[in-house]
C-alpha cells in the first residue's frame, strides 16, 4: 500500500513503493502539466526495482523541464537499495 | 594498529550471527508469505557468506556444517518450489545447530554439527564436503574484476521479480566496487509504470568463477540480456580506456567498532558536558564579555559533539523485533493459539544499552498478549473473528520519546473479574468506585495475576509489576489501553537516551532540581493562577491542572518566597504543574546513577553535577505524577532522606554531611 500526497512540485509518500503501487502513482503524477521535483520517502518502509524505476522516470521528466529532482528522507531498507544502487548522492538535495 | 587473531575471530562471531539471525528472520517469514524463492536465496545467501568467512579463519568444522547446508539451499534454488513448511522446518533446525557450533566457539570449544542434522540435509539433497577447504586454499584462489551487464526483460516485475535482490545477491558472493543503473530505454512517451527498462552495469571483484556470478540471474535468464567480461588487471590501463568516468562512489562505507570504546566515549563526552558548566560558572563570574563569547561558542560545539556521541550508539529497533517472531511462533504454538505477527516501525532508533535493557519486559509483554490477550482458534471464530489473532509490535518517534506499542486483536482485559481478584486480594474494598482505566492498572499491581489457569508461559504471579519497574528504571512509562471484546495494547513509552540529556533547572531553597527539558511546556507565576489549594490545583487557560510544591512533596526545610514560580510539564497526555522557588534556565545534564542515599527517594530518578560542584537531583517525572495522582501517596514520602539529599546537594556539602 502507498499514500501519496503531491502538492506543488513536492511529493510526499508513505508506505511501500513497490510493483503493485507504481500504476497508481504513476497516475497521480501525469494528471499534473508539471511534475512534481521534490520527493520525500521518509515514510516509505519499502522499495523494489519497480519503484525506483518510477524515480528514474520522474527524474527524465523534471530534467526536460529544466529541473534537478531531489529525493530525500529515505531511511532502513530504501536508504539501503538507493545507496547500493548509486542513486542517494545523486538525488540529494 | 595491529590487529589480533581474537579481534578478527570476533569480526567473524559478529557477522555470523548477523548472518544467522538473517537466515533465521527468513525462515520464519517464509511461515508466513510462503515466497519460496525469495526464502531460499535470503538463507542460501548467509549459508554461502558464513562458509566463506569460516574458511578464511580455518574453521574446518563450521565449514563442513555450513557446505552440507550449503549444497541442500544450492540444489533448491534450481528448484524452490520443494522448499516446504517441513523443509523450512529442517532448514531451522539446521540454523539452530550452526548458531550452537558458532556460540561454541566463544567458549573456546570445538563444537561439531550433529551427525543426525547432517543425514536429515543429505536426506533432502545435501552432500558432505569431499575436502575441507583450508585457508591456504581459500586464500590461493586469486580475486578477479568483472564487468557484468544485465539488461532484464520487460516482463521482469510482471513475473513477480525484483532485479533488486538478484543484483543485491551479488554482494553475497564478490566485492560490488560499482553500479550504474542505466535508464537509456526509458520511453520519453508511452511509458507503461509495469513494464521493466533497466539495465545495470556493475562492476565487481570475486574469487568465484563468472558463470557463478552468472549463475545468480538464472531464474530470470528468459527475456534478459547477460553479459560479464574481464577488466583488465593493471588498473593504469583500464584508466586509459576511452570509458567515461565511472559513477562517483557513493556508498557510504561502515566501520565496525567494539560497543565498550562507544561507551568510552560517550562517558568522557559526559565529562566533558560537567567540565564544560563548571568552566562556565567560572566565566560568567568574570563579567568578561569576550570570555562569555568565547564559551557560548564552545558550549555549542559541545552540545554538538554530545549529539554526535549519543547518536553513534543508536540502533534500529527492528532487529530486536525480530527476534520476537520466534518466540512468538513458539508460544502461539504450545498454547495452540495461532497468531499472525505485524512489525512496524523497526527502523526507529534508539540507545543501544536501552534496546538491551528493553528485551526482556517486552518479551514479557509478547508472551502475555498471547497467553492472556489472544484467544484460542475455536473462540475466536465463535466471537466472529478470524481464526488467528494477530499481534502488532509498532515503534514510533514522538516528541522526544519513544513509543512502542504491543497489540493483541484479542478478548481485551475482562474488567469485572479484574475488580473480583482485587477485591479477593484486599487490594480495593467491594465499594470502591474505580473507572475503568483504573481496573486496568491493577494488572500492574505486584503479584497480581488475572489468569484463569496458572499456565507455564505467564500467570504465576510475578508480571506486569516487574515489567513496570525495568521500564521505570529506563525512565519510561508503560500504560495498557483495552477495549473488551476487541484487543488490548501495552504502550512504552521511553526516552531516547540515557546518559544526557537537555535538563530544566529549578531551585527550592539550597536544592536544585532538574526536569527534562523537553517535558516542559510553559513557565508562569504562581499566584496568577492558583484556583483552589486545597484541591491542589490551577487554573490554565480555562483548564484545571493538578500541581504539587516540590518543598512540600520532599519535606524541604526553609519558607517560599512570595513570588513562586510554577512549571507546566507534559508527559503523554499527563499535565502537572511543579511549583518551585525560582527558575534557573536550561543546562545539559549528564544523568549519574543514584546513590544509595537517594534511592529511597519517590519522584527522583538520578543525579548530576551541576556546574557550580553542587548536586542537582532529577525528576522522575512519570514517577511523580504516579504518586501525585495517587492520594495516599501525597507528601508520605520520606522526608528525612529528602533532608539528607538536600544537605549533600548543598555546595557546601562536607560541611553538612
Amino acid at each position: 500500500m502507498l499514500l501519496s500526497k503531491l502538492d506543488d512540485a513536492r511529493l510526499v509518500l508513505e508506505g511501500e513503493l513497490d510493483i503493485y503501487a507504481v500504476r497508481d502513482l504513476f497516475a497521480v503524477v501525469t494528471a499534473r502539466a508539471t511534475p512534481p521535483t521534490q520527493v520525500d520517502l521518509t515514510n516509505v518502509k519499502a522499495i523494489d526495482a519497480a519503484g525506483v524505476q518510477v524515480l528514474l522516470w520522474l527524474e527524465q521528466h523534471v530534467q526536460q523541464a529544466g529541473h534537478r529532482l531531489t529525493v530525500r528522507g529515505a531511511g532502513g531498507s530504501v536508504r539501503q537499495a538507493l545507496d547500493f544502487l548509486r542513486l542517494s548522492a545523486r538525488w540529494a538535495s | 594498529m595491529s590487529f589480533s587473531a581474537d579481534a578478527l575471530r570476533g569480526t567473524f562471531l559478529e557477522e555470523a550471527r548477523e548472518l544467522l539471525a538473517s537466515m533465521q528472520m527468513a525462515l520464519l517469514e517464509f511461515a508466513q508469505t510462503g515466497d519460496q524463492t525469495e526464502t531460499v536465496q535470503a538463507v542460501f545467501r548467509a549459508a554461502h557468506t558464513i562458509k566463506g568467512s569460516a574458511g578464511l579463519f580455518g574453521l574446518n568444522h563450521v565449514v563442513r556444517f555450513a557446505h552440507t547446508l550449503e549444497s541442500l539451499l544450492e540444489s533448491l534454488r534450481s528448484e524452490p518450489s520443494r522448499l516446504t513448511q517441513d523443509v523450512a522446518k529442517t532448514l531451522l533446525d539446521a540454523h539452530d545447530e550452526l548458531d550452537r557450533v558458532i556460540e561454541a566457539m566463544t567458549r573456546d570449544e570445538v563444537l561439531e554439527a550433529s551427525a543426525a542434522l547432517f543425514s536429515r540435509l543429505e536426506a533432502l539433497g545435501g552432500t558432505q564436503a569431499q575436502v575441507a577447504p583450508t585457508t591456504q586454499q581459500t586464500n590461493a584462489l586469486p580475486s578477479r574484476r568483472w564487468r557484468l551487464e544485465v539488461q532484464f526483460g520487460s516482463e521482469t516485475f510482471r513475473d513477480g521479480f525484483d532485479p533488486l535482490s538478484f543484483l543485491r545477491f551479488l554482494e553475497g558472493l564478490s566485492e560490488v566496487e560499482a553500479v550504474e543503473t542505466i535508464t537509456t530505454r526509458l520511453p520519453a512517451q508511452g511509458f507503461d509504470p509495469e513494464t521493466c527498462f533497466l539495465s545495470f552495469v556493475i562492476e565487481l571483484k570475486t574469487s568465484a568463477p563468472p558463470e557463478k556470478v552468472v549463475s545468480t540471474f538464472d531464474f530470470v535468464r528468459d527475456g534478459s540480456t547477460i553479459a560479464i567480461t574481464e577488466l583488465t588487471r593493471a588498473p593504469e590501463a583500464a584508466a586509459s580506456a576511452p570509458t567515461q568516468p565511472g559513477p562517483a562512489p557513493t556508498d557510504v562505507p561502515m566501520v565496525k567498532v567494539p560497543a565498550p570504546r562507544l561507551d568510552v566515549l560517550v562517558d568522557m563526552v559526559s565529562e566533558l558536558v560537567i567540565a564544560g558548566a563548571a568552566a562556565e560558572v567560572c566565566a560568567a563570574s568574570t563579567r568578561d564579555r569576550s570570555t562569555l563569547e568565547a564559551f557560548a561558542t564552545v558550549r555549542k560545539l559541545v552540545a554538538g559533539i554530545r549529539d554526535a556521541a549519543l547518536s553513534l550508539r543508536m540502533v534500529q529497533i527492528g532487529e530486536t523485533f525480530n527476534r520476537y517472531r520466534r518466540v512468538i511462533r513458539e508460544v502461539s504454538a504450545q498454547l495452540g493459539k495461532e497468531v499472525e505477527v505485524e512489525l512496524r516501525g523497526g527502523e526507529t532508533e534508539l540507545d543501544k544499552a536501552m534496546v538491551a535493557r528493553l528485551a526482556d519486559p517486552l518479551l514479557h509483554i509478547v508472551r502475555n498478549a498471547i497467553d492472556h490477550g489472544v484467544e484460542a482458534p475455536e473462540a475466536r471464530v465463535a466471537a466472529g473473528k478470524p481464526r488467528a489473532g494477530k499481534l502488532t509490535l509498532e515503534a514510533q518517534h514522538q516528541a522526544g520519546q519513544v513509543v512502542i506499542d504491543v497489540r493483541d486483536d484479542g478478548a481485551g482485559l475482562n474488567r469485572a473479574r479484574l475488580r473480583r481478584k482485587a477485591i479477593e486480594r484486599g487490594l480495593i474494598s467491594a465499594n470502591d468506585v474505580l473507572t475503568d482505566a483504573e481496573v486496568d492498572e491493577l494488572i500492574f499491581t505486584p503479584g497480581f495475576s488475572s489468569a484463569d489457569v496458572v499456565t507455564d508461559i505467564s500467570g504465576r504471579g510475578v508480571g506486569m509489576d516487574v515489567v513496570r519497574r525495568s521500564i521505570d528504571a529506563l525512565r519510561g512509562t508503560v500504560e495498557v489501553l483495552s477495549t473488551e471484546g476487541q484487543g488490548t495494547t501495552m504502550r512504552l513509552r521511553l526516552p531516547l537516551m540515557l546518559a544526557i540529556i537537555d535538563g530544566f533547572l529549578l531551585g527550592v531553597g539550597e536544592a536544585s532540581f532538574v526536569v527534562p527539558s523537553k517535558l516542559v511546556r510553559e513557565c508562569l507565576d504562581f499566584h496568577t493562577l492558583l484556583e483552589s489549594e486545597e484541591n491542589h490545583r490551577l487554573k490554565l487557560r480555562e483548564q484545571a491542572v493538578p500541581y504539587v510544591r516540590l518543598r512540600e512533596f520532599f519535606g524541604l526545610p526553609g519558607k517560599a518566597p512570595r513570588r513562586e514560580s510554577v512549571v507546566i510539564i507534559e508527559y503523554g497526555e499527563q499535565t502537572l504543574a511543579l511549583v518551585v522557588d525560582r527558575l534557573l534556565g536550561v543546562s545539559q545534564t549528564v544523568i549519574k546513577p543514584l546513590g544509595p542515599l537517594f534511592t529511597q527517594l519517590p519522584g527522583i530518578g538520578g543525579t548530576t553535577i551541576l556546574g557550580s560542584g553542587g548536586v542537582g537531583l532529577i525528576i522522575d517525572v512519570p514517577q511523580l505524577i504516579r504518586a501525585v495522582s495517587m492520594p495516599g501517596h501525597r507528601a508520605a514520602t520520606s522526608n528525612e532522606a529528602a533532608q539528607r539529599s538536600v544537605a549533600a546537594s548543598s555546595p557546601h556539602r562536607g560541611v553538612h554531611a
